[in-house]
């Protein structure tokens, strides 16, 4: 039986330099949304609709967040996860579960905003990201 | 697609997952290039500081010496800075890194034996529960015995 989803999510931070603030938002190359992982330091912590437009910008870059990352680190961190393939071109990262595949590689590729991953049993799933 | 709204308990535990960053992490209070030296000072969140050859830190190896001289601290001190040169360096990922470097292996090993030794765990509270219900830690057994 399938149980608690997961998401493997790559941290990046955001500045504001005029209150000297930081914030840490998390994105994935598997699923659209953004997280708030934390704040410092505490003495300048911005007001809650401030972080509430800063995730709304990530959002609406997410496709850059990712091709910077990719570009920088060579990696979407999906390798050795398991995932459940649901359909053609969907993938969804699980537990370890039956049905579960565990993901070997996974390559992005920015100009088409295309994920490539190729699971330890040799098979592969090309996920468009691109709505 | 417009995305949600984070909630007040969301925001609190972003906070307090900052708070225990700072206290988890090494962090720096300031840094600067030390020419005569060719190395970088770090000055931590316990006031204590880092001298770091240059030419430890790869992302600076090939910035002029003058460039140096606008190292910055991230407000939370977790990072220092090249802005010009849109370069950022962890400060708790640098110094782990060097300071096995810095400390000979043995010094090291005695900070990993006196650590460890300070460690405590469920298995080590049940088992001295269960030796002071027997009047402490029984003897050690020795091997052989003489006649």
């Amino acid at each position: 039986m399938f149980s608690r989803m997961i998401t493997v999510r790559r941290m990046s931070h955001a500045r504001h330099r005029g209150e000297e603030w930081i914030a840490r938002v998390s994105f994935s190359y598997l699923s659209s949304g953004t997280e708030l992982m934390s704040i410092e330091p505490v003495k300048n912590v911005p007001m809650r609709r401030v972080i509430n437009r800063l995730l709304e910008e990530i959002q609406d870059r997410l496709p850059d967040c990712r091709s910077s990352w990719w570009m920088t680190r060579r990696t979407t961190c999906l390798a050795n996860q398991w995932a459940m393939v649901r359909a053609r071109g969907k993938v969804v990262v699980s537990d370890q579960v039956p049905g579960a595949q565990q993901i070997g590689d996974a390559q992005y590729e920015p100009t088409t905003e295309r994920l490539h991953v190729t699971f330890r049993d040799g098979t592969t799933e090309e996920v468009r990201l691109r709505p | 697609m417009s995305p949600r709204q984070i909630t007040d308990a969301e925001f609190a535990a972003a906070i307090a997952t900052g708070r225990a960053q700072a206290d988890a992490d090494i962090r720096a209070q300031a840094v600067r290039y030390v020419p005569e030296r060719d190395a970088i000072e770090v000055i931590t969140n316990h006031d204590a500081g880092f001298l770091i050859p240059r030419a430890w830190i790869g992302a600076l190896q090939e910035v002029p010496t003058g460039d140096l001289a606008k190292l910055d601290v991230w407000p939370d001190g977790s990072a220092i800075e090249l802005e010009d040169r849109d370069i950022q360096i962890s400060v708790h990922g640098l110094l782990t890194a060097v300071l096995p470097a810095m400390l000979p292996p043995r010094a090291i090993a005695a900070i990993f034996a006196s650590r460890g030794g300070q460690a405590t765990s469920d298995a080590k509270k049940t088992s001295a529960r269960a030796n002071g219900r027997k009047g402490g830690r029984p003897p050690k057994r020795k091997t052989k015995q003489v006649a």
